[in-house]
């Protein structure tokens, strides 16, 4: 028997692999599997039961299972086939090599291969937060699967280290739930989440705010009984002595950024950016082996699943050109660099002559900017922005008469 | 007469809006703060009678799928999402399909109570 070859086959079903399954249907790809770990499609989104998705690329207010429905409903209808409870173990050169209890280990081979595995939590291990190690620290995300999910409450009384959209979120549900959240701790002095969050999860249910703090350390012996909060010194970061507090508490969530989850790229022996902490990619999400495209926060971690969506249709599209024939590594290509206050921006690379739409984010919140995007520094766009956030991503769009035979971009906000 | 901030949330802006008014009367005495019409008019609204979608999740009755999430059809008074975490507590479900309703006419707002996600 011949093997079966796909087109695109896809690491991840959650909203960027769905999108890159749809894309890659609707730019003609035959074949196209996705390949899955959990029990249903769908990935973080199925937790997610809170409003706010979709107002960008639906133009209506979807709770994630509902955005992550639409994109299900679609990917079925095109025909994308899919493995549920599998686990990718390796790629290989146009294979993707995986686990389940049905299969044992087997070998899918794809033309193209799209990475969409998404990220992860930073936990307490990598916060390095002194004290004991007690039964009641959760980070956000999971403490949202037990309670939206799996019917568990974490805890009664709580406080939560980090101002990320998750952590907002979840002092809003816990709160709902009917526990006491004494306070959400915030070591930068802004919110690195969004407004939206901040206002309808925070002080809607008047949750203290505590910016310019951190948790210095854990007490408990066999459960969380208490943390100490304690300000930190805005220039430094680092706790002020003498300005401890304790906080009684039995739980303690953790919403402290993601990270791109990257160990298959990184074993394939693809580098990854030290700031996203994703694999480089050009304007059609692929990375620097030609056949591999990446999308969503497995490249760069996104405020928004809309924006994730967009990305992932390119990636799809792109993965299905590219199993056409079309898409080759061109000899050059443009280099994007960040400038004055941009902490990264993506894609990295360009392919000359094609438009392309630049994410980034700005390193520190300004007020009445100017953005610039130099090539071959001379200015292509200026465009002034009232507001810059580090937790609000922004965008750019490039013409392609813009990057012709330039070799270098550059993007800067002052 | 009564003075309120509001933050506008309609952009990533962030606004701070001041609105000043009678809340009896539904009059407006002065606004300030807003950077554009839809924060005017949100920022009013805030002041007047705040609404927001409340969400949460049903038990049911499938040990695989102990929750199913649930959502009200339109925001409903802030006031009542306390109300109505009360009521979803009581409540329990076997088969639904996302966008099913659970209970018509939410705690007399108007708004149902949908499913968001499905139950097989």
């Amino acid at each position: 028997m011949e093997e079966k070859i796909y087109d695109v086959v896809i690491v991840g079903g959650g909203p960027a692999g769905l999108a890159a399954a749809i894309g890659a249907k609707e730019a003609g790809a035959g074949d196209v599997i996705i390949i899955e770990r959990d029990s249903s499609l769908g990935g973080i989104l199925e937790q997610c039961i809170h409003p706010g998705f979709g107002l960008k690329y639906f133009g209506e207010e979807l709770t994630g299972p509902e955005y992550a429905r639409r994109f299900i409903q679609k990917a079925k209808e095109c025909g994308v086939e899919y493995k549920l409870g599998t686990m990718v173990l390796s790629i290989g050169e146009h294979s993707v090599t995986g686990i389940n209890p049905t299969d044992g280990v087997i070998t899918i081979r794809g033309r193209s291969i799209v990475l969409a595995m998404g990220c992860r939590e930073r936990t307490r291990g990598a916060l390095m937060t002194p004290g004991a190690r007690p039964a009641g620290i959760y980070t956000a995300g999971a403490a949202q699967r037990l309670i939206n999910r799996q019917n568990i409450m974490v805890g009664k009384r709580i406080v939560i280290l980090g101002s990320g959209d998750i952590g907002m979120i979840m002092a809003r549900r816990l709160t709902l739930e009917g526990a006491e959240v004494l306070a959400v701790v915030e070591i930068m002095n802004y919110t690195t989440g969004l407004i939206r969050n901040r206002v309808q999860c925070l002080e809607d249910f008047g949750i203290p705010l505590l910016l310019s703090h951190t948790v210095v350390e854990i007490k408990g012996n066999n459960r969380v009984e208490g943390v100490v909060v304690a300000e930190v010194d805005p220039a430094t970061r680092k706790p002020i002595p003498g300005t401890e507090k304790l906080y009684e508490c039995d739980t303690l969530l953790i919403s402290c950024g993601l990270i791109p989850e990257n160990e298959l790229t990184r074993e394939f022996g693809i580098k990854l950016h030290p700031v996203t902490g994703g694999p480089e990619v050009n304007q059609f999400m692929q990375t620097e082996v030609e056949y591999i495209f990446a999308c969503g926060n497995v490249v760069h971690v996104n405020d928004l699943v809309d924006n994730v969506t967009e990305e992932s249709l390119t990636a799809g599209r792109s993965a299905a050109r590219y199993a056409r024939g079309e898409l080759k590594k061109p000899e050059q290509e443009i280099r994007v660099t960040p400038g004055n206050n941009v902490r990264y921006v993506c894609p990295q690379r360009l392919y000359p002559g094609a438009p392309a739409t630049l994410f980034f984010r700005v390193t520190e919140p300004a007020k009445k900017v100017t953005l610039s995007v130099l090539a071959d520094s001379k200015p292509v766009i200026t465009k002034k922005l009232a507001t810059v956030n580090p937790g609000e991503m922004q965008r750019v769009d490039l013409s392609a008469e813009a990057l012709s035979g330039v070799s270098t971009v550059l993007v800067e906000v002052r | 007469m009564e003075t309120k901030k509001i933050i506008c949330i309609i952009c990533p802006q962030g606004c701070e809006v001041t609105v000043c008014g009678d809340k009896s009367s539904r009059t407006v005495e002065s606004i300030k703060g807003f950077g554009c019409k839809r924060g005017k008019t949100y920022a009013e609204n805030e002041f007047f009678a705040p609404v927001r979608i409340l969400t949460s999740s049903v038990k049911t009755t499938n040990k695989q799928v102990p929750l199913v999430a649930v959502r009200t059809s339109k925001p409903i008074p802030k006031e009542l999402l306390f109300a109505g975490m009360e009521e979803i507590k009581r409540l329990v479900v076997d088969k639904v399909n996302s966008g099913d309703v659970i209970v018509p006419n939410f705690l007399g707002t108007g708004a149902d109570l949908i499913a968001s996600g499905s139950v097989e």
